[in-house]
C-alpha cells in the first residue's frame, strides 16, 4: 500500500471539513430563521437547555459526517471520540479556569489594542493551542492507528472541536441561557475558529511524525496556531464594532461569522494545499 | 419601569435588615409597667400603657416614612428621610415643613423633587415606597406641611377618592395635660429601618413667640432624629401632636451634634465649623391644634397662609380697602443678604440674579398679613407672606432673587395680596427676562428644551441585558479619546449612571443642540461610545439607544 | 500501542512545545500585570501617589483628594479615595478611626465595622478598620440588586492632619483587587 492510495481515499476528509463549515452556516441560518420567526418563549430553565443542546451541534454535524463518509479506511470510531472528549476535558478542567480564573483575562485584555492582540495571543492563544495539541499528542500521536500525516488534521480537528463545545457550553451557562438568534452565531464562529487553528497544529503534528522535522517545527505550529488565535479574536472584534449613533448601536454579528468562515475556508484550504504537495513530493520521491 | 421592581429590592433590604436584627439579638423597646398598686390598679394586660395592641397597630399603619426624592442624572433619588402620619383614608399626610419642604425653611437647596411615600406593610419590615407626594398647604413658622398622595412611585396617578388608608383622628392638644401619657410612632433611621415605637409622659409646654403658650409639648418620651414629622397619639389612639425639632431659640433642646469634620475647609476642624449630628434626641411634640388649619385649608383645596411670619406678628385684620398701583421694575444687585435696589428698567437681561419692583401703596395697617405672589409665564413661581410694619400710605420696594443662581427667561409679573381674606391688591405689568422682544413671549414650543436617553445594554453575542454597567454623559465638545488622555477625569462627566438589572437605564436632561459624548462600559467588553452625539429639535423628547456590546 | 518508538528529535520537540507555551504563558502574566498595575502620578496638597491607569478619576473636593474607580468591575466598582483630613493636633489614629466609623456608619447604608487594629503598612504605622456595608441604587425606580461591598481603611496621623486611604470593592473582588490596592498603597507618601 503506498501513500498514493491513502491520498486518494482521504479526499473525503477535506470534504468533511468543508462541508462542516456550510453545514454550520446553514444551520445557523436555520437556528436564526426559527428564532426570529417563531419568537420561541422559555423559561430559565429551557433556555438554558435549549443553548446547551445548540452548543453541542457544531461538533455532532462534523462526527455525523465524519462516520458516514470515512467507510473505506475507518479512523476507529473510538479514538476519534476519545481526542474529541479528551480536548473538552482539557478544555473544562484546565483551559477555562487558565484563562478565566487565573489570568482573568476579561478584566485587562479590553483595557486596549495591544492588551486584546497580546493577551489573546500569549495567553488565551497559547493555553488553547497547547491543550488542543496535548490532547492528540499524548493520547493517539504513537498509536498505529496515526498511519498519515493527514490524520494529525483529522484528530487535531476532533480535540478542537471538543475545546469549542466546552466553551460554547460555558458561554451558555456563564450568560444563564443565550438568546438562540445570536448566540448559535456566535457558538458557530467558536467552533469554526478552534477547528481552523486544529487544523493548522493538526497539519504540524502529521508531519512532526512521519517526517524528520527539525527541532523548532512543532512549536512553531503552536505558535503560529496561537498567533492566529489571538488574531482572529482581535479581528473578530474589530469587525463586531457598531458605532454608537442617537438611533442606537445594535449588535451586528454577521461580519464576525464571515470572518470565522473565511479563516476557516482559507486556512483548510491552505492546510489541504501543503498535505497534498508534500505528499506529491514524497510519492516523487 | 415595572410594577414588581420593589420586590427583589426591598426583599434584600429586608433580608439584610432582618439578618442584622438577627446579629444585634433582639432587645425589646417595650417595658412592661408596674402597676403601684397591684390591688386599685389591675395589672394591663399588654405593655403599652393606654393604647391596646389593635391601636396600636392601626397607629403604625397609619404612619408612612417620606422620602425627600432629588433628581439625580435623572434618577430620583433619595437624600433624606422623614415620618408622617395619615389623616384621610384617600391619603393626606401631616408632617413637618422640614421634611415635606425644606424651602419653606429657608433652605430652598434642600427642596426635594419628588416626595416619596413608604407605607408600613409588616411592623417587621421596613416600609416600602408606594407612592408620590405633593405639598397641599406648608407653614415654614410652625414646621409642619399638609402633603397629599398624588400617584404611585412609578409616576402613574391614583385617584384620591379610591384610596383607602388607614388613618388616624385628630385629637384635642387642649386638652392635654402634664403628665398625660403620649405615644410616638416613626422612623428614626434610613433605609431599611423598620418603625419604632417610644412612650413617655407629657412633661410640660413650652411657649414661643408668637404662637403663645402651648407652642410645643415636652415630652420625656426618647424621639429619635429621623421621626421629625411622625405621629404623637395620646390613649385614645388620636394624634396630639407632631415630634418636631424645637428650633434652639425657642428653648427646646438641640439634637446633639459635634464638630468632626472640616465643613469651612480652613483646614482645622474646630469650633468654626458646623456642628454634625450624631444621633440625638427630640424630645417636643408640635401640638395639632397650630395644625388644624392647615388641615382645613388642604381639605378645602384652598390656599394656605401662615399667620406666623419670620418678620413680624400678624396682628390686624386689614382695613379691606388697601391697594397697590404705579408699578415700576428696577434693577436689584443680587448679594445672598438680599437685593439692593436701583434703577427703573423696562426689562432685564438673561442670567439675571434679581429683579426688583416697586408700587404705591395706600390703605394698609401696620400689622396686616401682606402676600406676594410672583408669576412667570402665566405660573406662580414664589410667594413671600410677612406682617406689614410699615406706614399706611407711601410707596415700597421689593424684589425676587434666585438663591443666587440665574432666573429663568420668560414674561414675570408680581400680585400683591393684603388682609385677612388674602385679597389681590395690585398686580404689576409684566416684565421680561432675557430674550422676550419686547415684552412678548416666545411661542411655547411643544417640544422641551431637553431629552431623555433611554434603552437597554445588551450583550453583543448572547443579546442578554448587561445589568452594572455604567453610561456616561461627557460635557460638550469631549471625545472619548480626549477624555482617556486626561485620565477619565470626572470634570467632563455630566452625567453617569449605572444600568439596572434589565440593562436598562435613563438619563433625563440631556440639552438640544449641544453636542455631547456618551460612554458605556461593562467588565469584560470594549467600551462603546459615541462622539458628538446631538439631540436637534426635531428630535422626540424621549430618544430609545439600545446598545449592543461586544467582547 | 506498539508504535511506541520516538526519534530523539521528536523527544525534544515534546520537551520544546512545553517550554515554548510556558515562556509565553509567563510573557502573558507580566504583560498582565503591566497593564493591570500600570498607573499615573498624582500629586495634591503635598500628597503624592501613583493612581491606576485607565480609572475614573475626580477632581479633589475638600477634603478628599482623590477618588478613583475602576470603571469594569462587575458589581460595585473597586473604588480607592484618599483624604487628608485636618486633626487637631496629638490626636491618636484610634480617635480618627472612631470618627470615621461614625461618618461611615450616618453615609453607609447597613454599615458594620469588621475588625479595627494598628497595623504596619509598608514600614508605616497605620490604623486599620475593616468593614462591609451595603451599596443599593438609590433610584427608587430601578430595579437592582444591592451589591455588598467590604472596606478597608488606613490611618496614617501626621500631625496635625491624618492621610486616610480607603480601599471599596464588592466582596466577591475583594481578595481578588487587594494587590492592586496595596501597589496604591505603597506608593502613597506625604
Amino acid at each position: 500500500m503506498t501513500e498514493l492510495k491513502a491520498v486518494h481515499e482521504r479526499k473525503h476528509v477535506w470534504r468533511n471539513e468543508f462541508l462542516l463549515i456550510i453545514s454550520l452556516i446553514v444551520f445557523v441560518g436555520v437556528v436564526y430563521a426559527l428564532d426570529g420567526a417563531l419568537k420561541p418563549v422559555f423559561t430559565t430553565s429551557t433556555l438554558l437547555l435549549t443553548g446547551v443542546f445548540l452548543a453541542l451541534v457544531p461538533a455532532a454535524i462534523w462526527l455525523v459526517f465524519f462516520y458516514m463518509q470515512d467507510r473505506l479506511e475507518p479512523e476507529p470510531k473510538g479514538y476519534v471520540l476519545g481526542v474529541f472528549a479528551l480536548g473538552a476535558l482539557f478544555a473544562a478542567a484546565v483551559g477555562v479556569p487558565l484563562v478565566e480564573n487565573v489570568f482573568r483575562v476579561s478584566h485587562w485584555i479590553y483595557a486596549n489594542t495591544t492588551a486584546t492582540i497580546l493577551g489573546g495571543i500569549l495567553v488565551v492563544g497559547f493555553t488553547q493551542e497547547f491543550l488542543k495539541y496535548a490532547a492528540v499528542r499524548y493520547s493517539i500521536y504513537h498509536s498505529n492507528e496515526f498511519d498519515e500525516a493527514t490524520d494529525g488534521v483529522i484528530y487535531a480537528t476532533a480535540a478542537g472541536l471538543g475545546y469549542a463545545t466546552v466553551l460554547n457550553i460555558q458561554f451558555v451557562v456563564s450568560n444563564g441561557g443565550v438568546d438562540l438568534g445570536t448566540g448559535v452565531i456566535r457558538m458557530a464562529v467558536v467552533a469554526l475558529a478552534q477547528a481552523a487553528f486544529s487544523g493548522i497544529t493538526g497539519y504540524f503534528l502529521g508531519r512532526a511524525k512521519f517526517e524528520s522535522e527539525q527541532i523548532w517545527w512543532m512549536p512553531l505550529g503552536i505558535t503560529l496556531a496561537a498567533v492566529f488565535n489571538g488574531t482572529f479574536n482581535w479581528l473578530r472584534g474589530l469587525v463586531s464594532q457598531t458605532s454608537v449613533s442617537l438611533s442606537g448601536a445594535a449588535a451586528n454579528p454577521w461580519p464576525g461569522l464571515a470572518l470565522a468562515a473565511i479563516v476557516a475556508f482559507a486556512t483548510t484550504g491552505v492546510v489541504l494545499w501543503l498535505v497534498r504537495r508534500n505528499l506529491s513530493v514524497q510519492a516523487g520521491k | 419601569m415595572k410594577p414588581n421592581i420593589f420586590n427583589r429590592f426591598w426583599l434584600m433590604l429586608i433580608i439584610l435588615a432582618l439578618a442584622a436584627i438577627a446579629c444585634k439579638g433582639g432587645n425589646t423597646p417595650v417595658e412592661p409597667t408596674t402597676p403601684e398598686n397591684p390591688v386599685n390598679n389591675p395589672p394591663p394586660t399588654e405593655s403599652g400603657a393606654g393604647l391596646s395592641q389593635t391601636e396600636r397597630a392601626h397607629l403604625i399603619s397609619a404612619t408612612v416614612q417620606i422620602y425627600g426624592l432629588f433628581n439625580e442624572n435623572g434618577q430620583l433619588t433619595p437624600r433624606y428621610t422623614g415620618s408622617g402620619t395619615i389623616l384621610s383614608p384617600y391619603g393626606m399626610i401631616l408632617t413637618n415643613a422640614h421634611v415635606a419642604s425644606p424651602a419653606s425653611q429657608g433652605e430652598p437647596d434642600m427642596e426635594p423633587d419628588a416626595l416619596g411615600i413608604a407605607i408600613v406593610e409588616s411592623e417587621d419590615k421596613p416600609p416600602v415606597p408606594s407612592y408620590l407626594a405633593e405639598v397641599r398647604a406648608v407653614d415654614g413658622f410652625l414646621d409642619l406641611a399638609v402633603i397629599q398622595i398624588t400617584s404611585t412611585v412609578d409616576g402613574s396617578n391614583v385617584d384620591p377618592a379610591s384610596l383607602n388608608f388607614p388613618y388616624v383622628e385628630l385629637g384635642d392638644s387642649n386638652l392635654t395635660h402634664v403628665g398625660d401619657h403620649v405615644s410616638i410612632f416613626g422612623f428614626p433611621g434610613i433605609g431599611g429601618d423598620t418603625i419604632t415605637f417610644t412612650e413617655g409622659s407629657v412633661s410640660g409646654f413650652t411657649s414661643e413667640n408668637p404662637i403663645g403658650d402651648r407652642a410645643w409639648i415636652k415630652t420625656d418620651a426618647t424621639i429619635a432624629g429621623g421621626n421629625s414629622g411622625g405621629l404623637g397619639a395620646d390613649d385614645n389612639a388620636r394624634i396630639i401632636g407632631v415630634p418636631t425639632q424645637a428650633s434652639s431659640g425657642a428653648g427646646g433642646n438641640v439634637t446633639d451634634c459635634r464638630q468632626i469634620q472640616d465643613t469651612n475647609n480652613d483646614g482645622q476642624v474646630d469650633q468654626n465649623d458646623s456642628c454634625i449630628p450624631i444621633g440625638g434626641f427630640i424630645n417636643a411634640l408640635r401640638p395639632i391644634e397650630l395644625a388644624k388649619p392647615l388641615i382645613q385649608a388642604a381639605q378645602s383645596g384652598k390656599q394656605y397662609v401662615s399667620q406666623y411670619t419670620q418678620s413680624g406678628v400678624v396682628t390686624e385684620a386689614g382695613s379691606g380697602n388697601e391697594a397697590a398701583s404705579n408699578f415700576a421694575w428696577l434693577e436689584a444687585a443680587y448679594s445672598p443678604e438680599g437685593c439692593d435696589l436701583g434703577n427703573v428698567v423696562s426689562s432685564f437681561p438673561s442670567n439675571t440674579l434679581c429683579i426688583g419692583a416697586s408700587f404705591d401703596y395706600s390703605g394698609m395697617t401696620p400689622g396686616e398679613l401682606v402676600r406676594e405672589q410672583w408669576y412667570l409665564n402665566g405660573s406662580p413661581v414664589s410667594e413671600y407672606s410677612y406682617a406689614w410694619e410699615w406706614e399706611t400710605n407711601g410707596s415700597f420696594g421689593t424684589y425676587l432673587p434666585n438663591n443666587g443662581d440665574p432666573l429663568p427667561d420668560g414674561e414675570y409679573y408680581l400680585e400683591m395680596h393684603a388682609g385677612s381674606s388674602d385679597q389681590v391688591i395690585g398686580t404689576s405689568g409684566k416684565v421680561t427676562v432675557g430674550s422676550g422682544g419686547g415684552g412678548t413671549t416666545p411661542p411655547p414650543s411643544s417640544q422641551g428644551d431637553t431629552v431623555t436617553v433611554y434603552g437597554v445594554i445588551t450583550d453583543a453575542d448572547t443579546g442578554r441585558p448587561i445589568s452594572g454597567a455604567y453610561v456616561f454623559v461627557l460635557s460638550p465638545g469631549i471625545t472619548y479619546d480626549q477624555w482617556g488622555r486626561e485620565n477619565y477625569t470626572d470634570k467632563y462627566i455630566e452625567a453617569s449612571l449605572k444600568t439596572d438589572s434589565n440593562g436598562g437605564y435613563s438619563i433625563t436632561g440631556i440639552p438640544r443642540n449641544t453636542q455631547f459624548t456618551i460612554v458605556f462600559a461593562a467588565d469584560g467588553y470594549n467600551d462603546k461610545f459615541g462622539d458628538n452625539l446631538e439631540a436637534s429639535s426635531n428630535d422626540p423628547d424621549q430618544l430609545e439607544l439600545n446598545v449592543a456590546m461586544n467582547k | 500501542m506498539e508504535n511506541k518508538k520516538v526519534s530523539l528529535g521528536d523527544r525534544y520537540a515534546e520537551a520544546t512545545v512545553f517550554i515554548v507555551t510556558v515562556i509565553a504563558l509567563l510573557a502573558g502574566w507580566f504583560y498582565k500585570s503591566s497593564v493591570e498595575n500600570s498607573s499615573i502620578p498624582f500629586n495634591v496638597e503635598g500628597i503624592s501617589a501613583q493612581a491606576p491607569k485607565g480609572w475614573l478619576q475626580s477632581q479633589p473636593a475638600g477634603d478628599e483628594l482623590l477618588r478613583t474607580t475602576d470603571r469594569s468591575s462587575s458589581g460595585f466598582n473597586t473604588t480607592y479615595i484618599l483624604r487628608k483630613v485636618p486633626l487637631a493636633t496629638d490626636t491618636p489614629a484610634a480617635q480618627v478611626a472612631s470618627l470615621l466609623t461614625l461618618s461611615h456608619g450616618q453615609d453607609l447604608l447597613a454599615f458594620r465595622v469588621l475588625d479595627q487594629r494598628e497595623v504596619n503598612v509598608f514600614d508605616k504605622t497605620a490604623y486599620e478598620i475593616s468593614y462591609v456595608y451595603v451599596e443599593s441604587n438609590p433610584d427608587l425606580t430601578h430595579k437592582n440588586i444591592p451589591s455588598i461591598v467590604r472596606g478597608a481603611d488606613y490611618i496614617f496621623v501626621n500631625g496635625n492632619y491624618a492621610v486616610v486611604v480607603s480601599y471599596w470593592a464588592d466582596e466577591k473582588n475583594y481578595d481578588l483587587d487587594l494587590s492592586r490596592f496595596h501597589l496604591f498603597l505603597e506608593s502613597i507618601s506625604y
